[in-house]
């Protein structure tokens, strides 16, 4: 007999997923915006006497890229053709611009992995519910838990370039770690040189630039081999308008992407440290 | 004893060239972090500043909710 907690779960479970318990870093997991159901399952037939293991189904909506009800490839293929790359670096997006081009005030806490850096977030479901609430309006700043620096070891594993000018950079563990995890850390499009911020921002995006120089992303997902060592920093940022529906990051990487928390933006990044 | 010896040296010879064409030729499709297969649309080997040698696999994906790439980013 299911109970009413059991009867509840299947309806809100893409975003109530963490909060039944769900280790999204577990090898193998599916994206967390995929998820439709969780229900509990003991398979059948055990003998008598016999305690059989207890699973859980958790029902996606992923299918083979060949079904017909999948994103097409070939269509992606065509409107990415067709889709003109951005120019320039002034950044034009909207959403939290505020926090997106500003720098919080804190001194910098040092990780050497991305791991535990992952781990001393808060929790998503405390950030969704946040007093006072995080929106999206461009005037939307920080927030206490936001206000904080970090700067991590990493590996950049794939990156590509949005239409409001930030590079979205996907990082990762030391590819030899288990579990695989990875974040979302942008170098944000520029703001107004007026701005306090401009210089730090934009020292750091040309020293992505000029690594990469003319191998710079497009639209789509450029991913690295081998994955490039990174030390990187930045201000932390709740990413707040993927909190529901689809959440960022390449199909191939995203299941193992726990958090939409973002270093956003980045004020410096070393390759090859 | 010397036709032994030159023997060795053409295998051990052959055996370096095979790794070093399959490293050339082939990335490792399982290494961690790695796209899916039928998601790249091209390759650049690229050397950065310091010398070091990467290979960029272009992909077609995109974030999930960029599916209309034209309006990737618009946020």
């Amino acid at each position: 007999m299911a109970s009413k907690s059991s009867k509840k779960k299947p309806k809100a479970a893409a975003n109530q997923a963490t909060a039944q318990g769900l280790n999204l870093t577990r090898a193998g997991m599916p994206a967390l915006d995929s998820v439709v159901a969780i229900f509990p399952f003991v398979p059948s037939g055990a003998a008598a006497g016999v305690t059989r293991s207890k699973y859980r189904i958790i029902r996606t909506t992923e299918v083979d890229g060949y079904e017909a009800i999948a994103t097409s490839q070939g269509d992606i293929g065509v409107s990415l053709a067709a889709a003109a790359p951005p120019t320039g670096d002034k950044f034009q997006g909207t959403d939290r611009k505020a926090a997106k081009l500003s720098i919080a005030k804190k001194k910098a806490e040092i990780f050497t992995d991305l791991r535990p850096l992952i781990n001393s977030l808060t929790a998503e479901s405390l950030m969704v519910h946040h007093v006072p609430k995080i929106t999206k309006d461009s005037t939307m700043n920080r927030v206490d838990e936001e206000k904080r620096n970090v700067s991590v070891r990493a590996f950049l594993y794939a990156a590509s370039r949005e239409n409001d000018n930030d590079f979205h950079l996907i990082v990762g563990r030391d590819p030899k770690k288990t579990p695989e995890m990875y974040m979302t850390m942008e170098l944000s499009g520029l703001p107004p040189s007026s701005s306090a911020d401009f210089k730090k921002l934009k020292s750091a995006r040309d020293s992505y630039k000029t690594f990469f120089a003319d191998n710079l992303p497009g639209l789509s997902y450029d991913f690295y081999d081998p994955p490039i060592p990174i030390d990187v920093a930045g201000s932390l940022f709740f990413d707040v308008t993927h909190s529901s529906g689809q959440r960022p990051g390449p199909k191939s990487l995203k299941s193992r992407m726990p958090v939409i928390w973002e270093v956003h933006p980045i004020t410096t990044i070393t390759f090859e440290p | 004893m010397k036709k032994r010896q030159s023997k060795q040296v053409t295998r051990k010879a052959k055996a370096a060239t095979k790794h070093v064409g399959k490293r050339a030729e082939r990335p490792n499709e399982i290494r961690t972090g790695m796209p899916a297969k039928d998601s790249i649309v091209g390759e650049v080997l690229f050397k950065s500043p310091k010398g070091t040698k990467y290979r960029i696999l272009k992909t077609n994906e995109v974030d999930a909710y960029d599916v209309d790439p034209a309006k990737k980013g618009q946020t």
